[in-house]
């Protein structure tokens, strides 16, 4: 078998998973590899929560708020019931101040595309051998827009690197779908009352996104030739245990027996 | 360039310096302060903003912040110092992205200095996109008319790449910058924000005579 992905049993690449092996590859050797899953953290488990309750109040723009945050706090509880992180109940009780200024923003837009909440999209990048996949928050097929939704505690500047490559995947299986982040955050800004903040990619980010995902993918590519034996490569990448990757116990604990220290 | 600082007070006191008493203190959960041991940690340098601070005992805290590092802003009133806000990243010491805002003249110094080696080392080609790490190896104790306080030790020890979870972004918001007697009156629109697309018109009825 050539395909060095497919040997490995990687059937598919998306953003993230490229964005971890250029940030940290031990890491995503342990996860994508030899299977170590880490935990989902508190902060992805709120943006899951927060974009639960906007997604039923932007499909019933005549449902209250209140229930909208009420969907986003079950969410969050189903998916955080066991974890002990103590920033737990402190991300809790901010929901519904992310829930009330997306949806105050994103309602603008009117109706997204009644299947459109995390579908999912594939692309493929030249040299690759498999696709790269996601899914999208929504679509709005009557402006032309993806919009993806981001809790933040700090509005950004603009967008980041690893999101910009998440956008990229979004539009390019759009076609001429202009791709949009909305960055929100837990209240209004003290000075403007700015809440959230919506930015929007240029062809010319999503033309350079796309290029810097095909040379991860590569580069991952290339790697996994090397052997087909997981524990082989995990031999050839020393982890950086002080990055905040390995922040979460169970998460360094794991690292120290694939890695050894 | 050197940070026009130098001047106590923390806006947003997610993570502070007592210069009194040589102690770090983070937000406790559920409020107040939490003492931590001298932290080792990101420190957004390149979006670091200067200005003037005041911080009165049950008040809000106030800023305002100069439009650039080299150009101060005029003086708000009685009770403001010069001071910075800026940035810091430490999931093991703080839990993640804080704020770190101080007017004591000695925080004020020791972050002017580690900016100073910054300011140096960041136009190195290995440097580049990537953001310092900052160490408290100590304190130095600084005798003044006010008695003594401590100056923090912060070295530069290296340089890495930015986690996605600190972003490249500044500590401020816009509407804290000082812009003269104009930006007073108004609340500019953030840069970069896209608004909501103009809404459609509801679709014609097409009567099956059109066709």
């Amino acid at each position: 078998m050539s395909n060095p992905f497919e040997r490995h049993g990687i059937g598919h690449l998306s953003a993230s998973s490229l964005n971890l092996w250029a940030a940290e590859p031990a890491l995503w050797i342990m996860e994508r590899l030899l299977g170590r899953r880490s935990p989902s953290g508190i902060p992805a488990a709120r943006g899951k929560a927060v974009e639960a309750g906007v997604n039923i109040g932007l499909h019933d723009p005549a449902l209250s708020v209140e229930a909208c945050i009420e969907e986003a706090e079950s969410a969050f509880d189903r998916e955080t019931t066991l974890n002990p992180d103590p920033r737990r109940d402190e991300e809790r009780k901010k929901l519904p101040g992310y829930v009330r200024g997306a949806l105050a923003e994103l309602r603008q837009y009117g109706l997204p595309d009644a299947d459109g909440y995390q579908g999912k999209v594939e692309i493929r990048l030249d040299d690759i051998a498999v696709p790269v996949i996601g899914f999208v928050d929504w679509r709005f097929s009557a402006h032309g827009l993806i919009v993806d939704l981001k809790t933040t505690e700090r509005l950004p500047s603009a967008i980041g690197a690893s999101h910009g490559r998440q956008g990229a995947v979004y539009a390019t299986a759009h076609g001429n779908f202009g791709m949009r982040f909305a960055y929100a955050k837990p209240a209004p800004a003290k000075g403007d009352g700015r809440q959230v903040q919506v930015l929007e990619m240029s062809g010319d980010d999503v033309r350079a996104h796309l290029a810097a995902l095909r040379l991860i993918a590569l580069s991952l590519g290339r790697f996994l030739a090397l052997s087909h034996d997981a524990r082989e490569l995990a031999g050839l990448i020393v982890p950086d245990f002080d990055s905040f990757y390995w922040s979460d116990p169970s998460v360094r604990a794991a690292g120290r027996d694939v890695f050894g220290f | 360039m050197a940070l026009n600082i130098g001047a106590s007070g923390i806006i947003r006191p997610y993570v502070k310096y007592n210069a009194k008493s040589d102690k770090w203190f983070i937000r406790a959960e559920g409020g107040g302060d939490l003492e931590i041991a001298r932290p080792t940690f990101l420190l957004d340098l390149a979006n670091i903003r200067t200005g003037w601070l005041r911080f009165q005992e049950g008040q809000a805290p106030e800023r305002l912040i100069d439009p650039a590092l080299d150009k101060v802003a005029p003086t708000p009133g009685e009770g403001f110092k010069r001071g910075f806000v800026v940035m810091a990243f430490s999931p093991k010491f703080f839990g993640g992205a804080v704020e770190m805002a101080s007017a004591s003249i000695h925080v004020s110094n020791a972050i002017r200095d580690v900016y100073a080696v910054f300011e140096e080392q960041a136009g190195r080609t290995e440097n580049r996109g990537k953001v310092p790490v900052i160490a408290c190896t100590g304190a130095d104790a600084m005798k003044d008319k006010y008695g003594t306080n401590y100056r923090p030790k912060l070295e530069l020890t290296k340089w890495v790449d930015r986690p996605a979870e600190f972003p490249d972004a500044s500590a401020v918001e816009e509407s804290e910058v000082w812009k003269g007697n104009a930006a007073a009156a108004s609340k500019p629109a953030p840069a970069g924000h896209v608004p909501p697309p103009a809404a459609r018109p509801a679709p014609q009825p097409v009567y099956e005579t059109d066709f």
